[in-house]
């Protein structure tokens, strides 16, 4: 089967901030869909947490996807990097295989 | 004396503050106790509506009209004074420098809607819950205060940006809906306009679910309370200086004062003051912190997360509560 390079940026970020940056992302062109995972726990700068231990969703960490085309990967994410810089977040980047190329 | 000695042995003996130690204690010794997330969603939810439609069906049946307005007007003016008071004395007496200060102040003029769950049960074990007009109070109080702060820290990095020619970013605006119309108002202000419109009526069919099993409902709750409060205390307890820990524990009788000097010309009952008294004395851990992390990321949530609901709210449900029963009872 026949696949197409892209560009995948996984965010990790606050619950509280993913409807921000969901309106950032909807107003890049290059940008034609993300999905939104939610994170179960992990361990970081203020030790380990859980989702099971938060008061609400705003405590805790999402996941943001988006596959898109590596010529625009720069300009999605020094957008992206703008609004990330000053929370508590993760930013990374990775080459994927697609197969339907006109979805991204 | 004696008053306050008899009211803190009976909250203390109660079954509500008893499953939050169960869940404090047990997180203090790594026991996890804690609610998934959905089930402790669900029972917020659950409990919001409960109390907001008593609330509404209490305002019908007091028959309240503009005189009610007056309780939500005093509320909303101490919601946004008290965070300008909280800022100066966390600076004066903490080592927070202005942002997170300002973030941390913004909790303290906000309210803690399961602290004035519980005062509302309290009372009604004692035999009078306050009027329905508390419910709508609580949630005109949720918001001024999340404005006051983030106007003090945005105050606080231009001057510092001033100062030292280096901008630490800026205190990002909140659209209305961000900073009002959160799910927790929503759904209290919309069971309470139900249970307004409702009445007697509409209580009579609900109250199967929505009344008789609120108490058991509650214990779960702060069972779950208790457990968030304690592994935050634990895992955090290092970001907190022991002038920020007192600030937690003085800055509820502080607002609970200068609240009991706002509402002395009301007319209110005695429960119904105290309740005032545990808005003013609480500090919010759902909204403010979702608002902070949004407009305010500068400011450290292990800092304002781990004060309001590790050190203030076992403060309040413990020992605030009762000690402002006994206070009203005296003072009014």
């Amino acid at each position: 089967m026949q696949t197409h390079s892209k560009t995948r940026i996984d965010i990790v970020i606050e619950s509280a901030a993913v409807p921000r940056l969901a309106r950032l992302l909807d107003t890049e062109q290059s940008v034609h869909g993300y999905t939104v995972l939610p994170v179960h726990g992990g361990s970081g700068e203020h030790g380990l947490w859980t989702r099971d231990g938060l008061v609400s969703e705003a405590d805790g960490m999402m996941m943001v996807m988006c596959i898109l085309d590596t010529q625009h990967k720069d300009a999605v994410l020094s957008r992206v990097y703008a609004f990330v810089k000053d929370r508590a977040g993760i930013i990374t980047l990775s080459e994927v295989e697609v197969v339907r190329p006109t979805r991204f | 004396m004696e008053g306050i000695i008899a009211v803190a042995i009976d909250n203390l003996t109660s079954p509500m503050v008893l499953f939050f130690a169960l869940g404090f204690f047990g997180a203090l010794a790594r026991v996890d106790l804690a609610l998934p997330q959905p089930v402790a969603k669900t029972i917020a939810l659950y409990l919001m509506i409960a109390i907001g439609f008593k609330g509404g069906v209490g305002m019908t049946e007091s028959g309240a009209g503009l005189g009610a307005l007056a309780p939500i007007a005093v509320g909303i003016a101490v919601s946004a004074a008290l965070p300008f008071l909280g800022y100066y004395l966390l600076r004066v007496g903490s080592r927070l420098g202005s942002t997170d200060a300002a973030a941390v102040a913004a909790h303290y003029g906000s309210i803690s809607i399961v602290t004035f769950l519980t005062a509302v049960q309290v009372l009604q074990d004692r035999g009078d819950g306050g009027e329905g007009v508390l419910v709508a109070v609580a949630a005109a109080m949720e918001a001024p205060a999340i404005v006051a702060g983030l106007w003090l820290a945005a105050r606080a990095m231009k001057a510092s940006a001033a100062a030292n020619g280096a901008s630490k970013g800026e205190a990002s605006g909140l659209s209305m809906r961000e900073a009002v119309l959160n799910g927790s108002i929503i759904a209290l202000l919309g069971a309470f306009a139900i249970g307004w419109l409702t009445g007697p009526e509409g209580m009579a069919d609900v109250k199967p679910f929505f009344s008789d099993p609120f108490k058991g409902v509650l214990c779960l709750f702060l069972l779950d309370m208790g457990a968030v409060a304690g592994r935050g205390l634990v895992q955090n307890r290092k970001a907190l200086d022991i002038g920020t820990v007192l600030f937690g524990l003085y800055m509820p009788l502080i607002g609970a004062t200068v609240m009991a000097v706002a509402i002395w010309p009301l007319d209110l009952s005695i429960a119904g003051k105290v309740l005032m008294m545990v808005l003013a004395a609480s500090a919010s851990y759902i909204a403010v912190p979702a608002a902070m992390r949004l407009a305010l990321p500068q400011a450290n949530p292990a800092i304002y997360v781990t004060l309001s609901l590790g050190v203030t709210f076992p403060f309040n449900v413990v020992i605030g509560i009762p000690l402002y029963v006994a206070v009203a009872e005296w003072f009014f």
